[in-house]
């Protein structure tokens, strides 16, 4: 277990490492993020009205799309030397590069959150949310599982021909009961009005998170070895 | 031992099958068969050197920062003393502090030769070594090798260059389609392999 949780530090340690040196990726998405944060309150400012409805979406879509945007990138600072093989050929559990990958880029979206869900509060001026505490478990939880599956099928579309073309197609569909359970307790951590069943979707979240990320790590080995 | 050959031969395949970075496609290779403790993967991943052509080296990272992360995926002990001594046996001492990106050609494969080694391993896998190395870093990295070799450490080595590869080796083995043709010892290398190549051995695999 100690070996496992040094080599998935080490791995993660090392993609922060590179990426804020490099800066261009981390900036890129947190422009992204703000962009369609922006896009989405022009589109949304003549309809006051429909924010109860649509606030929890507009919330997670710029996280979800910069993630998508960069989660590729992410990946890809293994590939031009090869060294997804030289992970690979470290004694360290396969199980463990994957939960670096993961935690090095799960820090990177925290980082887009960081900028991009207060850029909500300002543009769209929703009441003060009901529960801060759901707000930011749901945050974590939604965060967690989404960038954990979207590690998974990033590297899973970069070893097919069809690279990072393959991604979107494999992640939406897979994706769909974590948006439903992120959306749901966004809208009850936001809004009084909202009806409860928090525990029933927090339910739902850890369990997705749970899967999603104990699959990748049992099966990371049969990927790379691909 | 030195794997020698014509382009696709199946050098570099046998190498991978070997490092297991590919299945063959029928049979197996086993790495250390009279110890059981190399089934498991960590346990010969630790005894296993590789240098492939990809240097698995990071470009967004100093030359020390990449040997600190290999160090730590193998969780050596004496680190520092293994990254002190080994940046300055292949003399890139000097350049510790700056990015895999701003290196030569040579200096990486040096680099690249370093982290293979810097968890000891008792087999090491060599493609093409000595490529992109000027005379004097052939030389640095052959007494190397031989250094190695000598503290019973198996190399198991490509080039195309037999001059460079001979020396270091008891054996060479020459492939063909991926099947091996000729395999000579070291006081048994003939000399028209030195001044005529493999070239007249080649065909009679295909018989």
């Amino acid at each position: 277990m100690k070996s496992f949780v040094r080599a998935s530090w080490a791995v993660a340690e090392k993609d922060l490492r590179i990426q804020f040196r490099l800066k261009s990726l981390l900036l890129s998405m947190v422009v992204f993020a703000l962009l369609i944060q922006v896009l989405l309150h022009f589109s949304f400012q003549a309809n006051p009205a429909a924010l109860e409805q649509m606030a929890a979406g507009l919330l997670w879509l710029p996280v979800f799309l910069s993630t998508l945007l960069g989660i590729g990138r992410l990946m890809a600072i293994e590939e031009p030397e090869e060294n997804w093989e030289g992970l690979w050929l470290t004694p360290a559990d396969p199980g463990a590069v994957f939960m670096g990958k993961m935690l090095g880029s799960l820090a990177l979206v925290a980082l887009v959150e960081s900028v991009s869900v207060p850029l909500f509060f300002i543009l769209f001026n929703p009441p003060v949310p009901q529960s801060f505490p759901l707000l930011l478990v749901t945050l974590l939880l939604g965060t967690w599982g989404y960038v954990s599956l979207a590690s998974f099928f990033s590297v899973m579309a970069r070893m097919s021909r069809l690279g990072d073309l393959l991604l979107p197609i494999l992640l939406f569909p897979v994706s769909i009961p974590l948006l439903l359970g992120v959306v749901r307790l966004t809208q009850m951590a936001l809004f009084p009005t909202m009806p409860g069943q928090e525990g029933l979707w927090l339910a739902v979240l850890i369990a997705y998170d749970v899967l999603f990320t104990l699959l990748p790590v049992l099966t990371f080995e049969y990927l790379l070895e691909v | 031992m030195a794997l020698i050959g014509p382009n696709g031969a199946g050098k570099t395949t046998l190498l991978r099958i070997i490092a297991q970075l590919t299945r063959p496609d029928e049979g197996r290779a086993t790495l250390f068969p009279d110890e059981p403790a190399m089934r498991r993967r960590s346990h010969a991943r630790r005894a296993l050197g590789v240098l492939m052509e990809g240097s698995y080296l990071y470009e967004g990272m100093t030359v020390e920062e990449n040997l600190r992360f290999y160090g730590s995926m193998f969780s050596l002990a004496d680190l520092e003393r293994r990254i002190d001594e080994g940046l300055a046996r292949v003399d890139l001492a000097g350049v510790r502090h700056r990015p895999v990106a701003t290196l030569s050609k040579g200096m990486r494969r040096r680099l690249a030769l370093l982290r293979a080694v810097l968890h000891r391993p008792r087999l090491l896998l060599l493609d093409e070594p000595f490529d992109g190395l000027d005379r004097r870093s052939v030389d640095m990295v052959q007494q190397w090798l031989a250094e190695l070799a000598a503290q019973r450490c198996t190399l198991i080595m490509i080039s195309h260059d037999l001059s460079w590869v001979a020396p270091l080796c008891r054996r060479v083995c020459l492939l063909e389609r991926g099947q091996l043709v000729q395999s000579w010892k070291e006081d048994e290398i003939p000399a028209r392999l030195w001044t005529e190549g493999y070239g007249p051995w080649l065909g009679r695999g295909r018989r």
